[in-house]
């Protein structure tokens, strides 16, 4: 394996979050009922014309400029001729010459864990195809056509990269920008976010690439990086028993972990792509794209870092964030609100709001929690009034009734007083029951105290350890 | 060169079976028609632009909503379906 | 009253005096249909119920006083816009029992405007011929001599109004299937610039050379068509969304016409033409002449090589454009697939007729692998070339005249084993598709009893101006105004 490398290069479809299709008004939405978002020009019916949709071309830009390439200022659709029965009209509308976005890059941490530079070859827009169910019972196939029409971004990588390792780290980082600056949705599940791997070996010293296979439609990091895996060995072994490596396309079989050569249903065809008559060439110019640029969020890398130095956030933590931008948004206004610290402000969101989210499958805008809401509350945990343990308590409560913040933070805090008398008093009474331990304390035995705050949790379960250590101390130091 | 291999080979691209009587037929068709392509041969072309529309005229685009009305009863025109899906012959993978 | 020989200002004005009502004109064009289009084969679909529903429509419409101009007058469609759940076959035997869910945007706007839809004309095969004599349904017969072509692709339409079986008619020019079937039968037929009516519904052909037009007997009723279906439709990315589409006004004066300046191709009228078509056709000229226009020589230096320019285009898109016709979403489907690839081969070989196949295959070739600069490119190219010819022309005219055929109509079956023949005869009409410019054709004359058709273009949307001069002439001449023989009486 030593004198081996492998060249990989990446193709990416990422479905476009847009409400309506790339050429119709149908509905993008995943899941619906067979053929019920699948309107007369997503089915090809005669007489029926593209319309572009304006988003497609803005979404598209964003994610240009996000990847530092080059927005083309004419842009034009081609048909890919084929026949395929979810292809409704037998051919795709893509992008040949003059795709939206050319050139680019980004960075991602090879394998010695130095910054590497990945060049993307270009990304243009096509419209994907419907779905098409294989029965053996039936001895048919049954096709839906709701996501054919449905519009995809295909991020084309130059063949930069040397292992799966740093594949997978490519692919984590578009799908970054992607979902960071709400490109698309990046949910593998669905389809979202699809990837097709280019492999190839050959020996280090050699200037030649090898000859490359194509493997198919893998929809998770870990299995790109075991098809990867599987496929350089696979072409290694076969290369040293002498054979030759073919042209091809793979696919990959999760369950037995091997590639299979796919009798492709695109066997060497000639797509005949010419720009559609059916559409003019787009027209791009400065202004338009400019606005999109000053709208645009601060990207995901410019985050990190800014996350990182300026907040001292942890990695983790930094991943949580940069994985959802509504997130990010809504604890950036909380960090700027409040005067804690912000790690410790971001473990109280994680430990309260964010495993909420994640128990319940909700999303951060679906909360009805400010962050004012948020802020009033650690603020009031910094302040000793309520303890760590109630912002779990006072966040559900606000998410299901109508209370004002304040007064709940005020019913807690007036609860915490009641508690802490009664533990002032139960403090009193375990001291006083335990002679014998005072007296080990006394001695000098200071880890003692364990024992004295673990007998006040037995009855006050949900006390502030901290504070009752505090109050034994104290009490301590004066007997 | 045009030949009846190649029609064989187009009609394949093309999706349309033919005979062989039909393959003989189209190739001499064809042939005679690219005789007529052939008298443009002698045109210098080479600092011609290719002209896809004419008038030119600029792409406008839609905004992105979704039909209030969608029209989704295309499948009713299908040759087979079962209201669901439509159904073709086994693809063979 | 002859009510078929009556212009649809006239019919308009009959039905708001309700001295007819929808329903009695209605009918009487059905009966019409019903006495004579076994001659002619003219039409596809006619649903008498359908149309008689209609004028009952109208006719509450016109009571009210709700009625617009054109309320209450039948039209005919060519077979290729797509009317709601009516047959809409485009010739062919691949469509012979589809029914679109949904109506054209060029009949949805006559429908609108409160035209009764009285059939579904007869056309070439997938709008791919020039003679009417490849369509599923059978040939066309010219009401001029029911032993002619009528013209094609629009044969149906042209031969329909020939006869006064229908008031007017919408047909399609890709390559000259308004004009030329219009000439051939003696009647108005205008194609407008490219993008100025809606492609939307209009089962495609070429795409970027095809346009719906009106067919008519004469340049006012075109007008008042036009008027209708004109303007931009946000279904169609191709229509124009810049030109302020405003309603022909027909008022041009004498002042005008002494300072329009017509431009005859010299290259038009070579060794080639037919000496008798080019007497009529100078005729013609002459007598624009006489009116005030100006006459000028010009140069169309490259028109020749728009033939072959046009059919690698056309063929080339209408390859792509046709692939959906594959026996799984609609249309006909061979019996008993026994694969994936069994069903296209077979509903394809089965569903399509012989022209079809043979352009889908010229333009599969001339966009595969290795051929595509050769053929495709080379076409764009020439049709930048022919565009340029007018454009430096139109710097010195306001319009060009041309003969809109080489020939008048030919018999049934002289031409169909010789196609070259056939496609020759599309010089002069193909190179107004190419570069995207309006005509119309009129007629200007016989020739052993046959009509004989003037092409007029004129620069991008000018239809306004081309129809202007068209009605200066048509109030000033006749030959708008003959029937044939057989056709000329109730």
């Amino acid at each position: 394996m030593s004198d081996w490398e492998s060249v990989i290069g990446l193709e990416i479809h990422v479905q476009l979050m847009t409400k309506s299709k790339i050429f119709s008004s149908s509905s993008t939405a995943y899941g619906a009922v067979p053929n019920e978002q699948a309107s007369y020009i997503d089915l090809g019916m005669p007489g029926t014309l593209p319309v572009l949709n304006e988003e497609v071309i803005k979404k598209a830009i964003e994610f240009g400029l996000a990847i530092n390439g080059q927005i083309s200022k004419k842009s034009i659709f081609a048909r890919k001729n084929y026949f395929y029965p979810d292809l409704p009209k037998n051919y795709q509308i893509s992008q040949l010459d003059l795709p939206i976005v050319e050139g680019g890059y980004i960075k991602i941490q090879n394998d010695q864990n130095i910054a590497k530079r990945i060049n993307i070859l270009r990304a243009h827009l096509e419209e994907d195809a419907g779905k098409s169910i294989h029965s053996k019972k039936d001895n048919c196939t049954f096709i839906d056509l709701n996501r054919a029409g449905t519009p995809l971004l295909e991020v084309v990588s130059e063949p930069d990269l040397r292992s799966a390792n740093e594949a997978v780290e490519y692919m984590k980082k578009i799908h970054e920008i992607a979902t960071f600056l709400k490109i698309s949705d990046g949910n593998m599940q669905e389809g979202s976010f699809r990837c097709d791997a280019n492999v190839s070996v050959k020996k280090y010293n050699d200037k030649e690439l090898g000859t490359r296979t194509e493997l198919k439609n893998i929809n998770s990091f870990k299995f790109v990086e075991k098809a990867i895996n599987f496929e350089i060995q696979r072409q290694i072994d076969l290369i040293e028993d002498g054979g030759r490596v073919i042209q091809e396309t793979r696919l990959y079989d999760e369950n037995k972990n091997i590639t299979k050569s796919m009798r492709s249903k695109e066997e060497a065809n000639d797509y005949r792509y010419f720009p559609d008559p059916d559409l003019l060439p787009i027209e791009i110019n400065e202004k338009f794209i400019k606005e999109i640029k000053d709208g645009m969020p601060m990207l995901p890398d410019e985050k990190r870092v800014s996350y990182q130095e300026d907040h001292a956030l942890t990695n983790e933590q930094i991943n949580i964030l940069l994985n959802n931008s509504d997130l990010s948004q809504f604890v950036d206004e909380v960090i700027k609100k409040s005067k804690i610290e912000p790690k410790k402000l971001m473990n109280y969101f994680i430990s309260s709001i964010y495993l909420k989210m994640n128990k319940e499958n909700l999303l951060i805008q679906d909360m009805t929690i400010t962050p004012e809401d948020f802020c009033k509350i650690i603020n009031a945990v910094e302040d000793k009034k309520i303890s760590k343990g109630n912002i779990k308590q006072i966040v559900d409560i606000l998410l299901t009734t109508k209370g004002s913040t304040e007064k709940i933070i005020k019913k807690f805090a007036k609860a915490q007083d009641d508690d802490l008398e009664n533990i002032d008093s139960l403090i009193d009474k375990v001291i006083s029951d335990n002679p014998k331990q005072v007296d080990d304390y006394k001695k000098g035995k200071t880890k003692i105290l364990g024992f004295f705050v673990g007998q006040v949790l037995k009855i006050a379960k949900d006390s502030d350890p901290g504070l009752i250590k505090e109050k034994i101390i104290k009490i301590l130091n004066k007997v | 060169m045009f030949d009846e291999d190649k029609v064989k080979e187009v009609s394949k691209l093309a999706m349309i079976k033919l005979d062989n009587d039909d393959a003989s037929y189209f190739s001499k068709e064809i042939i005679d028609f690219l005789k007529l392509v052939e008298s443009t041969e002698n045109i210098d072309l080479s600092k011609v632009e290719p002209l896809y529309h004419a008038p030119e005229a600029s792409l406008i685009l839609r905004k992105d909503s979704i039909d209030d009305d969608p029209k989704n009863d295309g499948i009713n025109s299908a040759p087979d379906h079962n209201g669901k899906h439509f159904i073709v012959p086994k693809v063979i993978e | 009253m002859d009510i078929y020989k009556k212009s649809l200002t006239q019919l308009a004005a009959l039905l708001n005096s309700k001295q007819i009502s929808s329903k009695e004109l209605t009918r009487y064009f059905l009966k019409r249909i019903a006495k004579y289009d076994s001659k002619l084969n003219s039409f596809i679909s006619v649903d008498e119920d359908y149309a008689n529903q209609q004028a009952d429509n109208a006719d509450k419409l016109i009571s009210a006083g709700k009625n617009n101009f054109l309320t209450g007058i039948p039209i005919a469609h060519k077979d290729l816009f797509s009317t709601k759940d009516i047959f809409t076959t485009c010739g062919s035997k691949m469509l012979e029992k589809y029914l679109p869910p949904y109506d054209a945007t060029v009949v949805k706007k006559l429908n609108d405007a409160g035209m009764i839809s009285i059939g579904k004309t007869n056309m070439d095969e997938f709008a791919m011929g020039s003679s009417n004599e490849s369509s599923y349904f059978g040939d066309v017969k010219n009401p001029w001599n029911l032993e002619k072509v009528p013209g094609g692709s629009s044969g149906g339409s042209a031969s329909a109004v020939a006869a006064r079986l229908s008031p007017v008619a919408t047909g399609s020019d890709t390559g000259g299937s308004i004009r030329q079937p219009a000439a051939f039968c003696g009647l108005t037929g205008l194609k407008p610039t490219y993008g100025s009516v809606s492609r939307y519904g209009m089962i495609a052909y070429a795409s970027s050379l095809d346009q719906g037009g009106p067919i008519g007997k004469s340049a006012e009723d075109c007008a008042v068509i036009f008027d209708e279906i004109k303007g931009f439709d946000k279904n169609d990315s191709t229509s124009n969304h810049q030109i302020d589409f405003k309603k022909t006004q027909l008022n041009l004066t004498k002042d005008d016409v002494n300072k329009i300046t017509i431009g005859i191709p010299k290259e038009y009228f070579s060794q080639e033409m037919n000496e008798d078509i080019s007497k009529i056709i100078f005729q013609a000229i002459e007598e624009f002449k006489n009116l005030g226009f100006n006459i000028k020589d010009i140069t169309l230096p490259d028109h020749r090589y728009s033939i072959p320019a046009y059919y690698i285009i056309a063929s080339a898109e209408a390859s792509s454009n046709l692939s959906r016709y594959d026996g799984v979403k609609f249309g006909y489907r061979c019996q008993d697939p026994i694969s994936l690839e069994d069903l296209y081969f077979r509903t394809r070989k089965e569903g399509f007729g012989t022209e079809v196949k043979k352009r889908i295959m010229i333009g599969t070739y001339a966009l595969s692998s290795g051929y595509y600069d050769e053929y495709y490119m080379r076409a764009l190219k020439i049709r930048r070339i022919i565009r340029d010819n007018f454009r430096e022309a139109f710097k010195e005219v306001d319009f060009i005249f041309s003969p809109t055929s080489p020939t008048t109509a030919f018999n049934i079956g002289e031409k169909t084993s010789n196609a070259l023949e056939m496609y020759l005869s599309d010089v002069y009409t193909t190179p107004v598709n190419l570069a995207g410019l309006p005509a119309i054709s009129i007629p200007v004359g016989f020739n052993n009893q046959l009509p004989v058709g003037m092409q007029i273009i004129g620069d991008y949307f000018s239809e306004s101006n081309i129809l202007n001069i068209a009605n200066y002439f048509q109030k000033e001449t006749d030959w708008h105004n003959y029937i044939p023989e057989e056709f000329n009486h109730e």
